[in-house]
This record gives C-alpha cells, structure tokens and sequence, in this order.
C-alpha cells in the first residue's frame, strides 16, 4: 500500500515536469500564450492524475496507463458529458503533435539501451520484424477499408 | 564520481532535459523536403527528435565525443522506457478528447474497427512462413505470432520460457520493435496512403498495442493528411483503445493457438523445399 502510495507520487511528480516540457515546446514553436498553456495542462493534469491513481490501483483488468488516460478523457469528452465543451476548448489548445513529440525522443533515447542487445540477434529475426510489421498493419487497414467501402463511409 | 551524495540521481531529471532540447532541436530544424528520383520525400519533426534521441546514445555519439556520456549516460537510458510510459498520459488524454465528442462517428464505422483488430492475426500467414524458408524453426512461432510488445512477451514468457526457441523470437521481434519501430512506422505511414490505403483506415491500423508506434504512425498520418485530423486521432485513439483491451486474449487464445497450427502444417512442407533448393542439409537430401 505504502510502495503503491510512494509509486503514485513519484508518477505524478514526473508529469508536472512534462507538462512544462509540452508547454515549452509549444511556446517555443506555435508561440501559444502561455495562460493558455496553463490552463490546459491543469485540466489535462487532472484527468492524467485520476489515470494514474487507476493504472497504479486497478489490477483487473490491467490496463496499461495510456488506455485509462485515453479512457477518462474520452468518457468525459462524449456530448452528454456536461464537461465536454470545457474540456475539448481548453485542453485542446494543446497541438497534437506537439504533446507527442517528447514521447519520441524518450523513444530514441530507449534505443540506447536496446542497440547492445540488438547486435547480438539474428539478422533473421530483424528482417521478420518488419515483415510482422508491416504486414499487421497492412492488414487491419484492409480489413478496415473494405468494411468502410461496402458501407459507402469512405 | 560523487554519487554519494546523490543517490537519488536516477537519471531523470537528465533525461527531462536532454528530451527537451531535443524536442526544440528538431521544432528548429523543421521539416525537411527534398527530391528523390522525382520523388517528394518529406523528413517530418518528429523523425528529427528520434534520430537525435537515438544518436545521443553513449554506444553512438557518446562514444565520439565522450562527453555527452556524462549527460546521457547508462543510468538515463535506463530511465528512458520509465519517462516514456509517463508520456503517455498527456498524450492519452489527447487520443480521448479527440475520440469523445466524436463518439457518434466511432460508433457508426463500429464494425470496421472490430473486425480489423483481427487484421493483426494475417501477419503470421506472411511472416510465419518467412521466417520458416529463412530456418528460424520454432523461433518464427514466437516472432511472428504477433507484433511482440509487453503482454506478448508476458504470454510466451509464461508459456515457454524467454530462453526457449520461442521465447528468443518474441525478444527479437520486441527489440528490432523497439528499435526500429517508431521510425519505421513514420515512414510506412505515408507510403501507405501513397499506395492507396484510406487515411481512416490507416488510422484504424494504427492500434497495434504499442503505443508509441501508434503515436509514430498516427502523427505521420495527421501530416500527411492534416484536413483530416480530427477524424484519424479519433478512430486511432478508438483502435488503441480496443487493442489494449483485447490484446492480450487475442494473442493467447486466438493468435498463438494459430500460429502453432501454421507451424504444424508449414514445418515439413517448408523444411523439405529449403532441403531441396537451398541444400541445407545434405545428408538429408541425399
């Protein structure tokens, strides 16, 4: 309980530092004023705060963090959510892209720690990943867009 | 070295700040066009903010200029994958706002994001056979059985052990995933719309249970198609949703049960073509 405690903080600690690396980072390239910027990350603090109480409490079903993030905002965004307007006009200050940007660099950064094992795989086994790649998404867009067709949605 | 003293230095607040300097690094660069062969190739910003992420590694850079060891170092990098699923939240929150007030188009293509969640099963009718004619013998089970991301490898893990045959295949395609990934997807986004893929469906594929690479390919599809925003983070934000809840029973239940059934029917006909034309094993050819 005391580890689960101690493990929620530290989470939460870590996001109000990335929280100020997104608004940098939009300050810097949309030149959005910064009252924006504040207000948005609050709002959104405060849902990634209930996510990460859930992603730390909840263990059936254990979801990632991620899916209890996207969860949350989504239920608290639909049009019968008397937040929603609220919600969507201040959080969505925040450019898309931007939000993930950091994610990506944290993803290269990762890479450090994975290249040593990496050169020890088969070369056999890179090749097939992106074979699994590819193909996995190649095929649920298929799948997806003659669904679409036949219903005339696209 | 003090680290004494700092014994709470885990890299973290090194890593905050060389994440954001990169991230200014590649806002400043911009993105990059150019021509090849008649081709617009465009390098998008976040491609730039990989790139340096990756370059900063003390096995990269670090070992030209030691220097930045001393800021990105082994601790950092073993920080990293910890900051990253932090990341996400923020993110998160982003996918959600943009599929809630939409609910109404995500419940009408209902059907569509379903049953492509099954799109992720076709992977092993092409990989697994691959991987069989180039000789990884039980080890195509484990890396072709799905995409490989965290609950895969607890499933094999569980199943086989992370040292069996199968177990070095789930490793492998989770690594090279992990290397290669974001990156690769970033680019495959775009050639896919090029190829004739709608941008919807394409946003639909981009659940695939790890959410970096949906991030990756996602944000290539907003910038390759930026009139469509709002439709592609919702239907994306729904598919990764729906993957990180069904993930995990479709590997188990469907996608490994699969996979084995391939093997079983593939093993032999596959083996004895590589016998024949490859001459892999001789004293059985002969």
């Amino acid at each position: 309980m005391k580890q689960t405690v101690s493990n929620i903080l530290e989470q939460i600690k870590i996001v109000i530092f990335v929280y100020a690396i997104i608004c940098t980072i939009q300050m810097f390239s949309l030149h959005t004023p910064l009252q924006e910027l504040v207000i948005a990350s609050i709002i959104s603090f405060l849902m990634v705060a209930l996510a990460i109480i859930l992603k730390n409490v909840v263990k059936h079903p254990n979801l990632p963090g991620f899916a209890w993030a996207t969860l949350i905002s989504f239920f608290l965004t639909i049009p019968v959510s008397p937040l929603s307007g609220f919600i969507v006009s201040t959080v969505g200050k925040f450019n898309f892209g931007l939000v993930g940007l950091p994610l990506l660099a944290f993803a290269g950064i990762s890479v450090g720690e994975q290249l040593g094992v990496l050169k020890k795989l088969s070369w056999k086994i890179v090749i097939v990943s992106f074979i699994v790649m590819t193909s996995t998404y190649w095929f649920s867009a298929l799948v997806s867009q003659l669904i679409m067709k036949a219903n005339h949605m696209i | 070295m003090d680290e004494t003293n700092k014994k709470e230095n885990t890299g973290t607040l090194n890593c905050m700040i060389v994440s954001l300097i990169i991230c200014l690094l590649a806002q400043a660069i911009g993105p990059l066009k150019f021509k090849v062969m008649g081709i617009d190739v465009t390098i998008m910003t976040m491609i730039w903010a990989i790139l340096l992420g990756i370059a900063l590694s003390p096995h990269l850079l670090g070992k030209i200029i030691p220097p930045i060891k001393k800021i990105i170092g082994q601790k950092e990098i073993e920080r990293a994958p910890f900051l990253l699923s932090i990341v996400l939240y923020p993110l998160g929150i982003m996918f959600g706002i943009s599929a809630g007030p939409k609910i109404g188009v995500v419940f009408e293509s209902g059907i569509a994001l379903v049953f492509q969640e099954f799109g992720n099963l076709g992977t092993m009718f092409i990989a697994l056979p691959v991987a069989l004619l180039i000789g990884l013998g039980r080890t195509s089970v484990g890396s072709t059985f799905s995409l490989c991301r965290d609950t895969a490898l607890g499933i094999i893990g569980d199943k086989y052990g992370l040292q069996s045959a199968e177990g070095i295949g789930t490793l492998g395609t989770y690594i090279s995933g992990s290397v290669f990934g974001t990156l690769f997807y970033s680019f495959l986004a775009p050639v896919s719309i090029m190829l004739g893929f709608h941008p919807f469906a394409l946003a639909m594929a981009s659940g695939m249970g790890s959410a970096s690479m949906m991030q990756a390919a996602t944000a290539a599809l907003v910038n390759a198609a930026p009139q469509l925003e709002e439709e592609i983070l919702a239907y994306s934000a729904t598919s990764g949703l729906l993957t990180s809840v069904t993930g995990v029973y479709m590997e188990l239940f469907i996608a490994l049960p699969l996979a084995n059934f391939l093997y079983k029917k593939l093993h032999t006909p596959i083996e004895n073509f590589r016998v024949k034309v490859f001459k892999v094993k001789p004293e059985v050819a002969e």
